[in-house]
C-alpha cells in the first residue's frame, strides 16, 4: 500500500477543527452528567460524540487520539454503569483525559511528539478502570446495551472479555489447587487468545508518520516515495508510543540525512527520486518494522571520527572497530554526526530516546547500512500484552506469588505484627493448608482510607506485571506474568469482601 | 518588598484552600494547603496565570509547586495546572521553565493525578516525593 492513500491536509485540518470542537461538548456533557443536570438526550449525544472522535480519529491516523478515545469511552461506559456517581479520581482521569487528546490535536501535523508520554498515560487510565473503587453495580437502565456492545471494529466489548478473564483465572487458580498438565494447557491458550484481544492496528499510525514524512521531503526540496509493504497487523497499546517516537525519528533521519537532494542522486547514477520502503511483519513472538532507504547510506568513516571526537571510543579501538559496532554507537546518547543542529533531526539525540523507548518495552532495534544503497533500521516489538506497575508479594504458599497495583501503598506492618483482621491472601483464593511458610511476614496494603494487614511470604519488591486476562475492577483476582512467570493479581478491596 | 516591575501574586485564603506563594531569590514557589474544589478554581486561574507571568519576567529555570499538605484537587482545579502547562510547552523552547511538584507519597491521588499530569510533557514535569513505600 502507498502512503499516497494518505487523506489530503484539508481534511485533515477539518478532522481537527471538527474534534476540537466535540471535546468541548465532551466535556460540557461530562459535567452535565456527574452533577445530575442533564437530559437524556446529552447523554446519548455524549456517547456519540465519543465514539464518532474515537472512529474518525482511527481513520485519519491519529492512531495515538483514537487510543485515548477508547479509553475515555471505556471510562464512560464504566461511570454509566454506576450511574455517574464516580469517585473523584475517576473525574480528574476523565478531565485529563479530555485535555490530553485536546493536547494531541493541537499538536501540528509532524511536529515532535517529544516530551509526551501516550504509553505513560494510558496505563494510568488503566489504573484507574483496574481499580476503580468498588461500589454497588446499577442495572444499565440509563443508556442500555453498553454491556453488551461491540467495542472495537466487532471486536468483544470490554465486559464479555472480563468475563473471559474471569473464567481465565478461575482455570488458572484451579491448575494450581489440583496440578494437572491439561488445566494448565487451557489456561495458556485462554490467556493468549485474551492478550490478542486488546491490540491494536499499527497500519493507521504507519500511514500518518508516512504522509508526514512525504511533507518533510517537499519542505526540504527532496523527491521521496514512502511505500509501506505489510498487512495491518495489530500490536500492544503499549508499545505503540515507542513504535510512535521511533517512527518519528527513523523516518525523519531517513528523508533529512539518507536521501540525497535529486541532482546528487542523478549524479550517482540513481533516480531523482528516493524511495523509504516501511515493512510490517509478524512473527508467532515479535512484530518487525522495518524502513529502509536508499540513499547515501551510513557515512562510517564520519561515524569513526566522531565516536573519536565525542570520547565514545579511544582512537585505536575505533580504527579497528567494525561497521556494525559503529553503526550502534548512533543509538548512543548525544551522538550526532553533525556539528550543529538542524531544524528537522535536531543534534541526533532522538536515536538515543528511541532505542530506549523500544528497550523499555523489551523489543530492539539495529541499523544496517551499504554505501550508496542506503540505511535499512529494524525494530523488534513484542506482541500483544498490557503492562501495570505492581508491587510483586511473595505468598505464603510455596510456588505462588502475589501481585498487588501500586496505587496501593504496601509498607512493613509495626513489629511484622500480626492484627485480628490479618488476612492471607492464599485462604481468602480458597488454597488449603499445605505447602505453606511456618513464619509469614504481614505487611499494611492501603490506600486513601482503606488499610489491610496481609500475611505474606517474603520481602516485597516493585515490578512491572504483563495483564494477560484483565478481570472487572469488582474482582478479587485476576492473572498477570511478572517476567515471564504466572502472578495473581490482587485487589485488596475487592477481596475482602 | 515588590521588585519593580513584578507581577504582583496574591495568596488564597478562601473556602478550604490555602495557596502562598514565595517569590526571591531567583526562585519562584507555590504552597497549596487544604481542597481545592469549584469554589477555589477562579482565584486558582488567576494565581497561576500571574505565577507564568512572573516566572517569564524572572527567567526562572523552574517553578516549585508544593502539594505535600493538600488534602485533594478536583478536575476543574486540576485542569487550571493542564492548561498552564499548555501555556509553558507553547512558548520557544528557550523560554520555557519546568515545573517541579512536591507531593506525599501516602497520598495515593497526587501519585495518581500528578503522574498523569507529567505524561502531557515529561521534559517540563517533575515530580518529587516526600516518602516511599515497601518495594520502591
Amino acid at each position: 500500500m502507498s502512503a499516497s492513500d494518505a487523506l489530503p491536509q484539508s481534511l485533515v485540518a477539518q478532522f481537527r477543527a471538527t474534534s476540537l470542537e466535540r471535546l468541548e461538548r465532551i466535556e460540557s456533557a461530562w459535567a452535565g452528567v456527574t452533577q445530575r443536570m442533564t437530559s437524556k438526550e446529552a447523554e446519548s449525544e455524549l456517547f456519540h460524540d465519543v465514539h464518532t472522535l474515537k472512529g474518525e480519529a482511527r481513520l485519519v491516523g491519529f492512531a495515538d487520539v483514537a487510543l485515548i478515545t477508547q479509553r475515555l469511552e471505556e471510562l464512560l461506559f464504566a461511570a454509566r454503569r454506576r450511574r455517574y456517581r464516580v469517585h473523584e479520581d475517576v473525574d480528574v482521569v476523565v478531565t485529563m483525559a479530555i485535555q490530553f487528546v485536546r493536547m494531541l490535536l493541537r499538536k501540528r501535523a509532524g511536529s515532535s511528539q517529544g516530551g509526551i508520554d501516550l504509553n505513560g498515560f494510558l496505563k494510568h487510565i488503566d489504573e484507574v478502570l483496574t481499580e476503580w473503587p468498588r461500589q454497588s453495580e446499577v442495572p444499565d437502565s440509563l443508556g442500555g446495551g453498553a454491556a453488551t456492545r461491540a467495542g472495537d471494529g466487532g471486536k468483544l466489548s470490554v465486559n464479555v472479555r472480563q468475563r473471559f478473564g474471569v473464567a481465565a483465572t478461575e482455570v488458572f487458580l484451579e491448575s494450581l489447587a489440583s496440578p494437572s498438565p491439561r488445566l494448565r494447557r487451557a489456561w495458556e491458550i485462554l490467556s493468549h487468545e485474551l492478550a490478542q484481544l486488546d491490540a491494536v492496528a499499527l497500519m493507521p499510525l504507519v500511514r500518518r508518520h508516512a504522509a508526514s514524512a512525504k511533507d518533510l521531503a517537499v519542505e526540504l526540496g527532496k523527491e521521496v516515495d514512502v511505500a509501506i509493504d505489510g498487512n495491518d497487523v495489530r500490536v500492544g497499546i503499549e508499545v505503540l508510543d515507542s513504535i510512535h517516537t521511533a517512527l518519528v525519528h527513523v523516518l525523519r533521519n531517513a528523508v533529512d540525512h539518507g536521501i540525497e537532494a535529486p541532482d546528487l542522486r542523478a549524479s550517482r547514477g540513481k533516480s531523482r527520486r528516493g524511495t523509504i520502503l516501511v515493512r510490517i511483519k509478524s512473527e508467532p513472538e515479535s512484530v518487525i518494522v522495518t524502513v529502509q532507504d536508499d540513499g547515501a547510506g551510513a557515512d562510517i568513516e564520519r561515524i569513526r571520527e566522531r565516536a573519536v571526537s565525542l570520547g565514545l571510543l579511544p582512537p585505536d579501538t575505533a580504527a579497528e572497530a567494525s561497521d556494525a559496532k559503529l553503526l550502534d554507537l548512533v543509538f548512543a546518547p548525544g551522538f550526532t554526526v553533525r556539528e550543529a543542529a538542524t531544524d528537522v533531526s535536531g543534534r541526533g539525540i532522538g536515536m538515543d530516546a528511541v532505542r530506549s523507548g523500544i528497550e523499555k518495552i523489551r523489543g530492539t532495534i539495529e541499523m544496517k547500512s551499504k554505501p550508496n544503497a542506503g540505511v535499512t533500521v529494524v525494530l523488534r516489538l513484542p506482541q500483544a500484552c498490557k503492562m501495570i506497575d505492581v508491587h510483586r508479594v511473595p505468598s505464603t504458599r510455596k510456588g505462588l506469588v502475589f501481585a498487588i497495583p501500586t496505587t496501593w501503598t504496601v509498607r512493613p506492618s509495626p513489629d511484622n505484627g500480626a492484627t485480628k483482621g490479618t488476612i492471607d491472601p492464599v485462604d481468602v483464593l480458597g488454597f488449603d493448608a499445605s505447602n505453606r511458610t511456618a513464619k509469614p511476614d504481614h505487611v499494611v496494603v492501603s490506600r486513601d482510607r482503606d488499610e489491610y494487614v496481609f500475611a505474606v511470604g517474603g520481602p516485597v519488591t516493585r515490578s512491572a506485571a504483563v495483564r494477560t486476562c484483565p478481570t472487572p475492577p469488582d474482582r478479587g483476582a485476576e492473572i498477570v506474568e511478572i517476567d515471564d512467570e504466572p502472578a495473581v493479581l490482587l485487589r485488596p478491596d475487592a477481596l475482602n469482601g | 518588598m515588590t521588585q519593580t516591575g513584578a507581577v504582583e501574586i496574591p495568596s488564597i485564603h478562601s473556602n478550604d484552600l490555602r495557596a502562598e506563594p514565595t517569590v526571591g531569590d531567583g526562585r519562584l514557589e507555590l504552597r497549596f494547603a487544604g481542597s481545592a474544589d469549584s469554589r477555589s478554581l477562579a482565584a486558582i486561574e488567576s494565581m497561576l496565570s500571574r505565577v507564568h507571568e512572573e516566572a517569564l519576567r524572572m527567567k526562572v529555570a523552574e517553578v516549585a509547586v508544593d502539594f505535600r499538605d493538600c488534602d485533594f484537587v478536583n478536575s476543574s482545579c486540576f485542569k487550571a495546572f493542564v492548561v498552564w502547562l499548555e501555556q509553558i510547552q507553547d512558548l520557544s523552547s528557550d523560554s520555557q521553565y519546568r515545573l517541579r511538584f512536591l507531593s506525599d507519597e501516602t497520598k495515593p491521588w497526587q501519585r495518581r493525578s500528578l503522574g498523569a499530569l507529567m505524561c502531557f510533557a515529561v521534559d517540563l514535569v517533575q515530580i518529587e516525593s516526600k516518602s516511599a513505600s515497601v518495594g520502591k
